[in-house]
């Protein structure tokens, strides 16, 4: 089809450059004084194209103008020739052009000024694009046209633009929308179909507001800047679709402006129209968004007068700035939160917080604007993306790839993840985000995740070093054991300990398992209390399900069960479990536990830490004893070597002692011999005179 | 190494129940979770992400034996590697997966292997090495050759898998099974037989996931 009519337009432009007008075509144009005639040898022979449709109004314009010269004429007849000789199959067209033929005044001398030829020729390429580009981007077109709104075609924008001279731009454009839609027509029967309604609408509202709107018209022009100087010229268009038809060939250049005033102002107010019917649109958009969002079953539904005290509350005026009771806003988010204001009573609660503790607690991130952050880069980019696709991914808001929902998901967590550099994106926060995502604007979203992760404390779980996490395990499996001994006993019999099932109940607020019904009364909760709430709502889940979970007897069956079967059990049970939760208060049991948790992790280091000590302590004593002991064996060395020396000592003694007695030995035998030889001598003395021998004995024994 | 678990333990070498603990350790959406899902219920799906762990557990009887496999499917992202240890503590197998079309997801099974050989001695555990996501082929970054090359010089099991057009997936669990019983055939056999298994399956049942938290 296009190629078609870029055939006829290059047919078009060789017909004008070489200026040859056919005889019998002169004849037919002349001839179209005789409508119904020339209608007939239209719909036999004529195949149209855009152009030719646009080159004939063209030519009917000019002539308006005056007697029309030769030039014309080829321009006319060369369209014509076209028309007959083309291969376009529109009939419809040319009952169009029929339509439009019989208001040319008849038998005018066929003549065109200079500057239509300049005209004609200058749209001879710029149809072209249009008529490619036409139907399918009429949308970018009509986009285009909002922007220009001088130019009186709906769809067409191309060839104004292009047109060098003003009073050119005005004609064409007048044309051109003419032009436009009957090549509308020509294409579809639909097509002609919306253009009649188009035209009814148009009709039927320009009619009583032209007068009222008329003023703001050089208004709308200056804002646009494109005032066009008022031509002579201008007023050539007056018949057409676009008002009656006039009968008269002469009118005064008053005539004339009055119904280009009115031309103008009707395609103005069409733009405008447009431009409503596309805010409408928007917001009925907006409400589908919202209804499609809210799709979910509420598991307590709200009653209508607790209904009415919210809405009380939330419209009181300057309510950000008024601290309304504790008392009753808990006992109002106990006996339920209607969904459709769930959004607002979240950002309600939230308000409320800040009022009572005024001095922002802990650390506060920096408060950098959500805009600024969107136009940053993070590094968990990648992370991100993958779980797009894989949060609520049976939700209708979420499930279509890269929708709208996944696309505010992603700029919520990637401008999170840039806003709180030490947690970033952790799996699991896609699941908060998309809760709060579900009720309120991507903004809103945003800050009220920024209110639970700091203001509310849900960010420690999510550090990385996750100890809070595992803090969370031990207090939910101390409370357990507080609360429901039995099902404690039984759990901790099958070594089932919280963070086997419980986990993705802190890390997502229950969200990616159950459903939103429950999740959202949890976050209604969860504003109030924070974590806490998370608590309350694990012990209670368990709690109320407890015979069930006793029925299972192993690990894979009970682990299961929590996993799958309890948050799809009824709504009756899911309410009972909520209403439970609003009559708890752990609140003094956590703190014990987070204590009782660092006491017996500081047990564990310290006990640890002991043993290594008394290693050190024991390698210490070893090497000093070993010292000792090589001391001691040096002593010992010396001490052998002194024995040693004495025994060699003792040794010698003995030596000289055994010589000694020798001696003396020998000296007692000497004596002995000695005494028996002085016997033998005195015996002798005796024997010879025995007195001198006694006195000889005395005197020896006096000696 | 193994605990036989009291109902299957007839009389030894008649037809003993083992019980093992097998993690699955690997990057985010490689397919840790389909992988659980295919082997145990020879199904696909989508999975949302898994945050902490998961849990499953199938049974193989073998003519030899009844094998049952405790599977902990851990989460991926690397946020949650300083809880993951309270999963894989007295694992006896595990599979570190990765995606075939994403190289960087070998680098982090590659740290995972590292992260196991601190933990483990080497014949404490049957580690394999699994390349997820065949069904990919056209976006393949990882090539077989390069997958099977590092199981090799690291001495692990080695296959590439799809859980979406199941394919080796039973096989790599069986592997790990058949390599399991090896091992325990082995230590069976090579002290005083008897004995020894059962002092292992004593020491062995105390121990097991003896505190998370």
């Amino acid at each position: 089809m296009y190629e078609e009519k870029q055939k006829d337009h290059v047919h078009v432009g060789e017909a004008k450059q070489t200026s040859q007008p056919p005889a019998e075509n002169a004849v037919n144009e002349v001839s179209s004084s005789a409508p119904r005639f020339r209608l007939d040898m239209l719909k036999n022979k004529a195949k149209r194209s855009l152009t030719e449709s646009f080159e004939s109004i063209l030519s009917r314009g000019s002539k308006a103008r005056g007697p029309l010269d030769s030039s014309g004429s080829v321009d006319l007849d060369s369209s014509v020739s076209n028309t007959l000789s083309s291969t376009n199959k529109e009939p419809s067209l040319c009952e169009k052009e029929k339509d439009g033929l019989p208001t040319l005044p008849i038998g005018s001398a066929v003549k065109t000024s200079g500057s239509v030829g300049d005209l004609s020729s200058i749209t001879e390429d710029c149809p072209v694009d249009q008529s490619v580009t036409l139907p399918q981007q009429s949308f970018r077109r009509r986009a285009n046209t909002l922007s220009h709104l001088p130019t009186k075609s709906q769809e067409s924008l191309a060839p104004v633009e292009t047109s060098p001279s003003v009073p050119q731009r005005k004609l064409m454009s007048d044309y051109e929308s003419k032009h436009s839609q009957q090549a509308a027509d020509a294409e579809s029967p639909v097509r002609t179909r919306r253009h009649s309604w188009r035209q009814q609408i148009f009709l039927r509202v320009a009619t009583p507001q032209k007068a009222c709107d008329s003023p703001s018209r050089y208004d709308d022009y200056c804002e646009l800047g494109e005032l066009p100087p008022r031509s002579p010229l201008e007023p050539v268009c007056e018949d057409g679709p676009f008002g009656p038809v006039k009968e008269e060939r002469k009118r005064t250049p008053h005539e004339l402006r009055e119904l280009w005033k009115k031309a103008i102002i009707q395609q103005i107010l069409l733009l405008r129209m447009e431009k409503e019917n596309q805010k409408l649109q928007a917001s009925e958009n907006n409400l589908q968004n919202r209804r499609l969002k809210l799709d979910y079953e509420e598991i307590t539904p709200c009653l209508k007068d607790v209904t009415l005290i919210w809405e009380k509350m939330l419209s009181t005026p300057g309510r950000s700035k008024i601290k309304f009771d504790v008392e009753k806003i808990h006992s109002a988010v106990a006996q339920g939160v209607p969904r459709h204001h769930r959004g607002e009573i979240w950002k309600f609660l939230a308000e409320q917080y800040h009022l009572k503790h005024q001095f922002p607690s802990k650390q506060q991130p920096k408060d950098t604007p959500y805009k600024e952050l969107l136009k940053q880069l993070t590094s968990q980019q990648h992370a991100i993306l993958i779980d797009l696709g894989r949060t609520f991914p049976t939700h209708p808001y979420f499930s279509a790839q890269l929708g709208a929902g996944q696309l505010s998901l992603y700029n919520i967590l990637k401008a999170y993840s840039l806003l709180d550099q030490e947690v970033g994106y952790c799996q699991g926060l896609s699941f908060v985000a998309g809760v709060l995502l579900l009720h309120m604007s991507e903004e809103d979203a945003f800050k009220m995740l920024k209110f639970l992760m700091f203001d509310m404390g849900l960010r420690k779980q999510y550090r990385p070093d996750m100890t809070i996490l595992q803090i969370q395990m031990y207090q939910l499996s101390r409370l357990l054991h507080d609360y429901h001994r039995d099902l404690y006993s039984h759990l901790e019999e099958h070594e089932i300990g919280p963070s086997l099932y419980a986990a993705p109940w802190f890390l997502t607020m229950f969200a990616s398992q159950f459903p939103l019904g429950f999740v959202s009364r949890v976050f209604d909760m969860l504003f109030l209390q924070g974590s806490e709430a998370i608590f309350k709502v694990a012990l209670s889940l368990l709690g109320s399900h407890k015979p069930l979970i006793l029925q299972h007897e192993n690990l894979e069956t009970i682990v299961d069960f929590i996993k799958s079967t309890l948050p799809n059990l009824g709504l009756v049970q899911m309410e009972k479990t909520i209403s439970q939760v609003f009559e708890m208060d752990i609140a003094k049991q956590l703190q014990a536990y987070e204590v009782e948790y660092h006491v017996l992790q500081d047990e564990l280091i310290d006990s640890s830490l002991n043993d290594n000590q008394r290693l050190d302590k024991l390698e210490k004593a070893n090497s000093s004893l070993r010292k000792q002991n090589f001391d001691l064996l040096e002593e010992l060395q010396v001490a052998n070597g002194k024995i040693q020396n004495l025994e060699a000592t003792v040794e010698v003694l003995l030596t000289s002692e055994g010589k000694l007695k020798q001696a003396i030995l020998t000296l007692e035998q000497e004596r002995a011999a000695l005494l028996k030889a002085l016997e033998e001598m005195q015996k002798k003395i005796g024997d010879t005179d025995g007195n001198p021998l006694l006195t000889r004995q005395e005197h020896m024994d006096a000696d | 190494m193994a605990q036989e678990t009291t109902p299957g333990t007839s009389l030894e070498g008649s037809h003993p129940t083992y019980t093992y603990k097998v993690v699955l350790l690997g990057s985010m959406s490689v397919g840790k979770s389909s992988l659980a899902y295919r082997y145990v219920k020879n199904d696909f799906r989508e999975f949302l992400p898994t945050v902490g762990c998961s849990f499953f557990t199938y049974t193989h009887n073998l003519e030899s034996a009844t094998v049952k496999f405790e599977i902990w499917d851990t989460a991926g992202q690397e946020k949650y590697q300083s809880v993951c240890h309270l999963y894989y503590r007295n694992a006896h197998a595990a599979l570190l997966v990765y995606d075939i079309a994403k190289k960087e997801t070998l680098k982090k099974a590659k740290l995972w292997l590292e992260e196991l050989e601190k933990k483990f001695l080497p014949d404490e555990i049957v580690i394999a090495l699994v390349g997820n996501k065949t069904d990919l082929a056209a976006e393949r970054e990882v090539t077989t050759e390069e997958g099977a090359e590092f199981a090799r010089t690291n001495g692990l099991l080695f296959m590439e898998t799809s859980a979406k057009s199941n394919h080796q997936v039973n096989d790599i669990f069986m592997a790990i099974v058949q390599e399991l019983l090896r091992r325990e055939k082995e230590k069976a056999s090579a002290p005083s037989p008897h004995e020894r298994s059962t002092i292992d399956l004593k020491e062995g049942t105390p121990k097991r996931r003896c505190c998370w938290l």
